[in-house]
């Protein structure tokens, strides 16, 4: 481990909110919200790259900074000191509350995810980034955001097992798990083609991009503009940043997965707009740009993918267009209305094919239909405490359908141009 | 003898003396009770680390005792007996402060702890065990010692839970007996050898032998809780919170578990075993566990009950990483022993201070609890993201190697079968953390005991916060020297390569 100063102060970064988190250390600190930042700041001021790889720290764990991870810092240091300002409670001595411990953990992992140099490192601290998100957003809001929160653990849940099997995927090649090795691993073996796959759904669903954009849209919507800045720095920003850094920039990839990944980003992008013009409100205008500017990074995953180097193999420039685009949205999260509600809505499409499936699976008193009644039991079980409060999301089923066949029309043009 | 020899038979009886002792005592003889109970858990880990450090230093400790002719108790601290000796031990102190506090007030507490001590001596033995006749032997008297303390309460309910668990396990105890004889009618020996001793001992017969493995490991799986034998466990929930701790996490199922690692690697070897056909079925049959056990725990609203289900699946885990019959993914099984016990026994304590304070049995009862117990609920939140195999708890750890494994030697579907049960242990972890933290309570909660500004006794609070912490620590320092993931490398390395 590297012990100079500059390697304190990245782990200070992560570990001072960490510490904070603790109800019997932040009772003694003023403003721990605020005070959280610090290391952070330092750090910006702190010339030049620094990185550290600790090997006894969980199989291995690794944080760096350089040019471009700067920058996001730089943003997210924007952004959560716009949370602190913009957020009546921080004024409130609120040291104590699960609201700030869940704040302070959301903070520490976040700036963890953004920080480390492996795949790993980024996968243990965006899971706990997401949960305790989760947490956060429950916490401080009203009942009626429940739902919508459920259905973000439920994408966060099936994200983090996707990017796991893209990880065994890769260490079972006998590569290491920095980011520049995913490249080195798919030019020697051309079956990961399931990793970009894997890769690419897992940061879909974790940064809510088209077509898996609900739970992202209502609490865009919804939410009060310091939650909305923590959607912009929690989900959003390391999602997309994810997406840079787990793709792999040799060129290796196949085209017909560049070529589809191009279509679902432009798709993306006419959906917002097409959405928005159809019923253009003030209101609802962040939460369709948010959808616009998802296909937007889509397109960046995909010219990253291609190996596209605009300004040269060496730039960076993904990099800059994400903190760009996350700027934007932070902009507007400040001065675009909301609506504190979740508009009411219909029951959802899906839900309808599960009540299908469960009626078809009847009943038998024959032994070998003991598997079935199991099955039947614990599919009442998901209908009853998960299926029913998708019910309540505030979701029409038209606006589904129209996802849907949408994505029938990508897959179609893929089809047509491979 | 040499202290060599001795020290092997004092782990063993470090704790059998003080339990015979405590079977006298009167009801409130409190502290003689208490200062026994302590001093052979003390006295027991102080013993294992001697012989952990007399191992490292190259020393060799085995004790053989003549029991028939030709046949010998033998008592050998190797790598995998102090690895089960270890978790054992430890986590033995631990329930040990806990059943302290949870039976306070309880009636029967000399008869409780007498033969919690024997339980304990009886998983110790069965670590130790240098050959298959001394492993059933200590296994048969495991299952004599627990039935007392699953029966304990003395209700309709724990007494037929415990005649439905000795129903099961005698069964199984007399397949596993009858594996045991047929097996030293074939080789003339029993004796635990790296790589297996069969191998070396018989030649053709692999009807026979594959006969043998089956009757060895349905013997073994029974406490093992491999479906469909698994039926007695859910309903041994009855019985206090610390013997469901214990059962599940340190002595019942861990044994039958580490039974089957013993046969797999130190009976047939695992090359043997896979060359005769019987590693694939022991897999399958682990997977269907994992995702019967799973799909079953989704549905209980008795916290315990759904515990009891998840060890049912997790436990297989074990089993899994060794049928698949790699090095990568014995790593995976044989370090989920430990980490399962970890995860496994700070939900179950605090399942126990939720029934104890609270009267909580029911995930339905648990609304708002997290903030009447913040601590009991912010353990029993690291354990359940631990099973769900969430980083930067244990489970990631031993998931990671078994899928790695599992694509080493080119058995892919158990990918599938670790990401659908990790999904469904989402499914049944997560609204658990929810109800407890995020939900509003129904009514008041019971008037509170001085318990000083704590939320419960400090017996009852402290053990699952240790292991809790332990379950996190064991995989933030899982690459330094003696975690248990380098001490099952070592296994690995020894099974396969030496």
């Amino acid at each position: 481990m590297n012990h100079s100063l500059p390697a304190v102060l990245l782990w200070l970064v992560v570990c001072w909110p960490l510490l904070l988190t603790l109800p019997l250390v932040r009772r003694y600190i003023p403003w721990p919200r605020l005070l959280a930042l610090l290391p952070v700041l330092l750090l910006l001021l702190w010339p030049g790259d620094i990185a550290l790889h600790v090997s006894w720290l969980f199989m291995g764990t690794g944080l760096a900074v350089d040019t471009s991870v700067r920058w996001i810092l730089a943003l997210l240091f924007i952004i959560w000191s716009g949370v602190y300002f913009l957020d009546p409670r921080s004024s409130i001595a609120s040291k104590a509350t699960a609201t700030t411990t869940f704040y302070l953990l959301t903070l520490s992992s976040n700036l963890g995810a953004v920080l480390a140099a492996d795949l790993l490192t980024f996968l243990i601290f965006s899971t706990v980034m997401g949960y305790s998100f989760y947490g956060l957003l429950v916490q401080s809001n009203e009942f009626t955001f429940r739902p919508v929160m459920r259905l973000y653990v439920l994408a966060l849940v099936v994200a983090d097992l996707l990017l796991f099997e893209a990880l065994i995927l890769i260490a079972s090649t006998g590569a290491d798990l920095h980011y520049a090795a995913v490249a080195d691993a798919m030019a020697m073996n051309s079956s990961l083609v399931v990793y970009v796959w894997l890769v690419l759904a897992a940061f879909i669903l974790r940064a809510g991009l088209w077509p898996l954009h609900l739970w992202q849209r209502q609490l865009f919507t919804a939410l009060a503009p310091s939650q909305r800045l923590l959607l912009i720095a929690v989900p959003l920003t390391t999602a997309w940043l994810g997406g840079l850094r787990w793709l792999p920039t040799s060129g290796n990839a196949q085209q017909e997965s560049i070529q589809m990944l191009e279509l679902f980003g432009i798709a993306a992008i006419l959906y917002g707009l097409i959405r928005f013009m159809l019923r253009p409100r003030w209101q609802l205008f962040l939460a369709w740009f948010a959808v616009v500017l998802g296909g937007v990074m889509i397109l960046l995953w995909a010219d990253r993918l291609a190996a596209n180097w605009w300004l040269g193999p060496h730039s960076r420039i993904e990099f800059s267009a994400l903190v760009i685009l996350a700027g934007i949205l932070v902009l507007l999260s400040i001065f675009t209305p909301f609506s504190k509600k979740l508009p009411e809505g219909k029951k959802i499409l899906p839900v309808w094919f599960i009540r299908v499936f469960i009626d078809l699976g009847g009943g038998g008193q024959s032994a070998w239909l003991g598997v079935v009644s199991l099955l039947q039991s614990s599919l009442r079980y998901l209908e009853q405490h998960f299926f029913h409060w998708l019910d309540e999301l505030p979701a029409m089923s038209w606006h589904t359908t129209i996802s849907l066949f949408v994505l029938i029309g990508v897959g179609l043009a893929w089809l047509v141009m491979v | 003898m040499n202290w060599h020899e001795w020290i092997p038979l004092l782990v063993v009886v470090s704790s059998l003396l003080p339990g015979l002792f405590i079977f006298g005592l009167r009801e409130n003889s409190v502290h003689l009770r208490t200062v026994l109970n302590l001093s052979g858990a003390v006295l027991k880990l102080g013993l294992v680390a001697w012989m952990l450090w007399g191992v490292y230093n190259g020393h060799h400790f085995e004790t053989r005792l003549m029991l028939l002719p030709e046949l010998e108790l033998v008592l050998r601290a190797g790598p995998m007996a102090l690895l089960f000796v270890t978790l054992s031990t430890g986590l033995w102190l631990v329930t040990t402060i806990y059943a302290i506090g949870y039976l306070e007030h309880s009636p029967h507490r000399s008869r409780f702890f007498g033969f919690f001590s024997i339980c304990v001596t009886a998983t110790v033995g069965i670590a130790l065990a240098g050959n298959l006749i001394t492993f059933l032997l200590f296994y048969e008297l495991l299952t004599l010692s627990t039935y007392p303390l699953i029966v304990h309460r003395g209700t309709e309910e724990a007494r037929r839970a415990g005649l439905s668990y000795l129903r099961y396990t005698l069964f199984g105890g007399a397949l596993l007996l009858t594996g045991t004889v047929w097996l030293y009618s074939l080789t003339g020996t029993l004796e635990f050898t790296p790589k297996g001793f069969i191998q070396n001992t018989v030649v053709g017969q692999e009807s026979t032998l594959i006969i043998i493995f089956v009757l060895l490991i349905a013997g073994l799986g029974v406490k093992a809780a491999l479906v469909p034998l698994h039926g007695w466990l859910p309903k041994a929930m009855v019985a206090p919170a610390p013997v469901s701790a214990l059962l599940h996490a340190v002595a019942v199922v861990k044994a039958g578990t580490f039974g089957i690692v013993r046969v797999v690697y130190e009976v047939f070897g695992v090359e043997f075993a896979a060359g005769l056909g019987v590693t694939k079925p022991l897999a399958m049959l682990a997977a269907v566990t994992i995702i019967y056990g799973s799909l079953r725990a989704l549905y209980q609203d008795d916290l315990k009950r759904r515990l009891a289900f998840s060890t049912i699946s997790q436990v297989s885990y074990i089993t899994l990483g060794v049928a698949i019959a790699g090095p990568i993914a014995t790593v995976g099984g044989v370090v989920h022993l430990v980490h399962q016990g970890l995860m496994k026994i700070t939900l179950f304590f605090c399942a126990g201070n939720l029934a104890e304070t609270l009267g909580v049995h029911k995930i339905s009862e648990m609304r708002g609890v997290g903030r009447r117990m913040p601590w009991t609920m912010a353990a029993f939140t690291v354990g359940a993201f631990g099973m769900i195999g969430a980083p930067p708890v244990a489970g990631f750890i031993s998931k990671w190697y078994l899928a790695l494994g599992s694509m080493n030697v080119g058995q892919d579907w158990v990918i599938l079968v670790l990401a659908g049960s990790s999904l469904l242990n989402a499914g049944y972890f997560l609204p658990i953390l929810y109800t407890a933290w995020f939900q509003e309570p129904a009514g008041p909660w019971p008037e509170e005991h001085s318990w000083s500004g704590r939320e419960t006794a400090w017996a009852l609070l402290l053990p699952p916060l240790v292991t809790a912490a332990l379950a996190l620590l064991v995989a933030l320092l899982a690459t330094s020297p003696f975690s248990p993931l380098e001490w099952a490398l070592l296994i690995a390395r020894r099974e396969f390569y030496q």
